[in-house]
């Protein structure tokens, strides 16, 4: 039994320290150089607006994915003595928005409704703007259709410009992985909206 | 950008193997009213992204958020934690040689302390010794091995409690308890009384291993006296000498 334990602790640090490792928080602490809340605000808050996207397309709910987010500044708010600086708190973020959001859908009670916001995407000058808004839905259906895995990694690379290596580190998954699940999203989306187009919804 | 170069970037976009720099230029490529009209159908892809990419959060959210993780009041000025540590050490230091100074006059107060203790010391033996006898009724052999090792951490051994010790030593039916109270003796072996309830003891024993183990304290294999219990000992029992030959080359003692 004791050696069952310990092998479960060993295990459990094993864990810690990779995770450690993967999101560069330190594990060993020489001096605390405290991020206040200038840096605080220079290094995590100008993400608001990318995870809100995230969990917004995750949750499908402004109110639901606000909240989201401010909880995961409060739990990086708490842990804000072990980030580094430059460490790499975009994915830290971006996953903790991840999980979060999942929870949320898991415990909800009820159906929320979709409510997204109208992108003012459609500028004046382009003639063909009400045709364009029926194409851009179309391609929104289809993706909504598509499996959430395979959402979430297309919203992180086409919508927040992130690298695949990101990704990888978000999503726990292989980089062979991550790009072969993009390009089998960005080819479905390509070919069901070839069979709109062409034979109608 | 021409037709051949688009179509090379569009090949690794749907491969997903494009960077985010390509994919970027893909996008304001296709942004453009002026782009190639072959390319068309793909556009719709590019244009959905760039539209989700203009979602924004509310500003209402923003100012809550940049208000609730600015630290309060940083100009306050607050002593810091080391002045007080220093200044908690030398209160501590100032009060404790007070302390020294001040009782080092009351020396007639210590004497009282002392006989105070000692008193108490005689109260934990005479509790100690109680509860010894109190464990021997105890049917069970570790209870009474309990009370008689007890009777080893007495500062000096009583009439009744040795009373007790020898009979047990003399009668009690395990053999572990036995070399219990034997060793509990052992270590009062100096005390004439205890000497010479050992060595009266002999006769009484069952079997050789305690009588070996009586025999094996110094002061005990050399007195005449025990060596001749000895042998009487082995006379009633019709033992042989191995027992005692083992024991004294144990101990390295010429006879």
């Amino acid at each position: 039994m004791g050696y069952s334990f310990c092998r479960k602790n060993r295990e459990v640090k094993q864990k810690l320290t990779q995770l450690c490792q993967k999101f560069a928080i330190r594990t060993y602490y020489p001096y605390r150089p405290i991020m206040n809340s200038k840096e605080f605000k220079e290094c995590i808050l100008i993400y608001t607006d990318n995870l809100f996207r995230f969990s917004l397309s995750i949750v499908k709910n402004v109110s639901s994915a606000e909240d989201i987010v401010q909880e995961v500044f409060l739990k990086l708010w708490k842990i804000r003595f072990d980030l580094q600086a430059k460490g790499n708190i975009k994915s830290l973020a971006f996953t903790m928005t991840k999980n979060l959001s999942l929870d949320h859908l898991r415990r909800r009670k009820y159906f929320e409704g979709y409510e997204m916001i109208n992108t003012p995407l459609l500028s004046p000058s382009l003639e063909s703007s009400l045709e364009l808004r029926d194409q851009l839905g179309w391609v929104g259906q289809i993706i909504r259709v598509l499996p959430e895995s395979q959402q979430m990694i297309l919203h992180l690379k086409n919508i927040e410009g992130l690298s695949i290596k990101e990704i990888t580190e978000i999503m726990n998954m292989k980089e062979n992985a991550v790009s072969q699940q993009l390009s089998r999203a960005r080819k479905k989306i390509r070919e069901s909206y070839k069979k709109i187009e062409a034979y109608g919804l | 950008m021409d037709f051949d170069e688009v179509k090379g970037l569009l090949d690794k976009y749907y491969e997903g193997t494009s960077t985010s720099e390509e994919e970027r230029v893909l996008q304001e490529y296709f942004s453009n009213p002026n782009m190639d009209k072959r390319l068309e159908e793909f556009r719709v892809d590019f244009l959905y992204s760039k539209a989700e990419k203009s979602i924004q959060s509310s500003t209402n959210f923003k100012q809550k958020l940049v208000e609730q993780f600015t630290e309060h009041n940083p100009n306050v000025f607050q002593i810091p934690k080391t002045w007080m540590a220093y200044a908690a050490a030398i209160v501590l230091i100032a009060v404790s040689f007070a302390g020294g100074f001040f009782s080092g006059k009351n020396v007639e107060g210590n004497s009282v302390v002392n006989t105070k203790l000692l008193r108490l010391e005689d109260e934990i033996d005479e509790l100690k010794s109680m509860y010894a006898l109190a464990l021997l009724d105890q049917n069970l052999a570790h209870k009474r091995m309990e009370a008689v090792s007890m009777a080893k951490n007495l500062n000096h051994m009583e009439d009744r409690i040795l009373t007790e010790v020898v009979k047990v030593l003399r009668f009690d039916e395990n053999e572990n308890v036995r070399l219990v109270a034997l060793e509990t003796l052992k270590s009062f072996i100096n005390d004439q009384r205890v000497y010479h309830a050992v060595i009266n003891s002999i006769p009484f024993q069952t079997s050789g291993i305690v009588v070996q183990d009586m025999l094996a304290t110094p002061q005990l294999i050399e007195s005449e006296e025990a060596r001749s219990k000895w042998r009487e000992f082995q006379k009633v029992r019709d033992l042989d000498d191995y027992h005692l030959d083992n024991t004294i080359d144990s101990l390295d003692i010429k006879i």
